[in-house]
């Protein structure tokens, strides 16, 4: 069975079709929801919540783009009001500054997905949420600050920080500092 | 390393990672799902009963509107006052000849019954507008 067909079965609400694409995509949209929310029912709920709003509204996917593409924004907006229904904190932490010339490409190439994902689970959640909007899915700084209440040059500022931290986070660990 | 070769590495690496998924997601999706047909069979059932209600309540308000139950009465009294009025004519053509042979008082009388006759057919056609009137209403 194609994409497609998957697709289509899901817009005539076939069960079937619904587990298939539960199957295909769950891994990913769990941890999807797990970068942005640390604590593991909370990325659960947001996984059950996202793949109905999915079925919900699959009907409104217009095959322009990709539809795993579809399917994180759909996630990523779920996962985003959720956490903002609380206030996300953007508090600033002070950190070693890090040269990123010194951190060797192939290092950080060899580090495993899991790896990954446990540095950037490490960040406090407002640099999390910026870094992941914006590096991992391409958001824009306008879009993010629309996304969570706050301004573009709050957005970029955390980034800014976000990414020392990360990059301060796997020389600590690797201790792979390049001369 | 650049910024932009660091950025991208990790977008890579975090866009393929596959978390293990446990059996009770795919549950809880199931089951929210049903929660939701639930709700909505209590909508359509509601609804149903509401239209019903609403058609019931429409006939038996309509069944006893001022009209039809005058209508009713009305049909129900016609066939007496019909024959009262019978009666009434035949006793004031009988009494009239003799009233006028005996006197003043029988002749009042005879013609206090005929006054009494023209009122009840006055009524009688009284009524007979009444019931075409509530039957060009109900029509």
């Amino acid at each position: 069975m194609t994409e497609t067909d998957i697709i289509t079965g899901c817009i005539k609400k076939n069960h079937v079709c619904q587990r298939l694409l539960f199957e295909k995509y769950a891994g990913k949209m769990l941890s999807l929801c797990q970068r942005y929310l640390k604590d593991q029912q909370e990325a659960k709920d947001i996984t059950q919540e996202g793949f109905i709003r999915v079925f919900d509204f699959i009907h409104q996917f217009k095959h322009e783009g990709s539809f795993e593409g579809w399917l994180r924004r759909i996630f990523v907006n779920v996962a985003t009001r959720h956490a903002s229904k609380r206030q996300i904190s953007f508090t600033d932490i002070d950190i070693i500054e890090t040269d990123t010339t010194m951190i060797d490409a192939s290092v950080v190439s060899k580090l495993s997905e899991d790896e990954i994902h446990r540095f950037i689970s490490r960040l406090p959640e407002g640099y999390r949420f910026v870094f992941n909007l914006n590096v991992i899915e391409g958001y824009s700084h306008e879009e993010i600050g629309t996304l969570l209440g706050i301004q573009a040059s709050t957005s970029r500022t955390q980034l800014t920080k976000a990414r020392r931290m990360l990059q301060s986070l796997i020389l600590k660990s690797f201790n792979t500092v390049i001369v | 390393m650049n910024t932009n070769e660091f950025d991208q590495i990790i977008q890579t690496k975090a866009l393929q990672r596959e978390a293990d998924v446990p059996a009770d997601i795919w549950q809880g999706i199931a089951a929210k799902k049903k929660k939701r047909r639930i709700p909505f069979f209590w909508f359509i059932l509601l609804l149903l009963l509401v239209t019903g209600g609403a058609a019931v309540w429409k006939m038996i308000d309509h069944g006893a509107t001022p009209v039809s139950m005058a209508n009713q009465k009305v049909n129900a009294d016609k066939p007496a006052l019909v024959n009262e009025v019978k009666m009434l004519n035949q006793s004031a053509t009988s009494i009239a000849p003799a009233a006028n042979a005996e006197g003043l008082n029988t002749a009042s009388h005879a013609s206090h019954l005929a006054i009494k006759v023209k009122n009840e057919k006055s009524y009688l056609k009284t009524v007979d507008q009444g019931v075409d009137n509530a039957e060009e209403n109900n029509s």
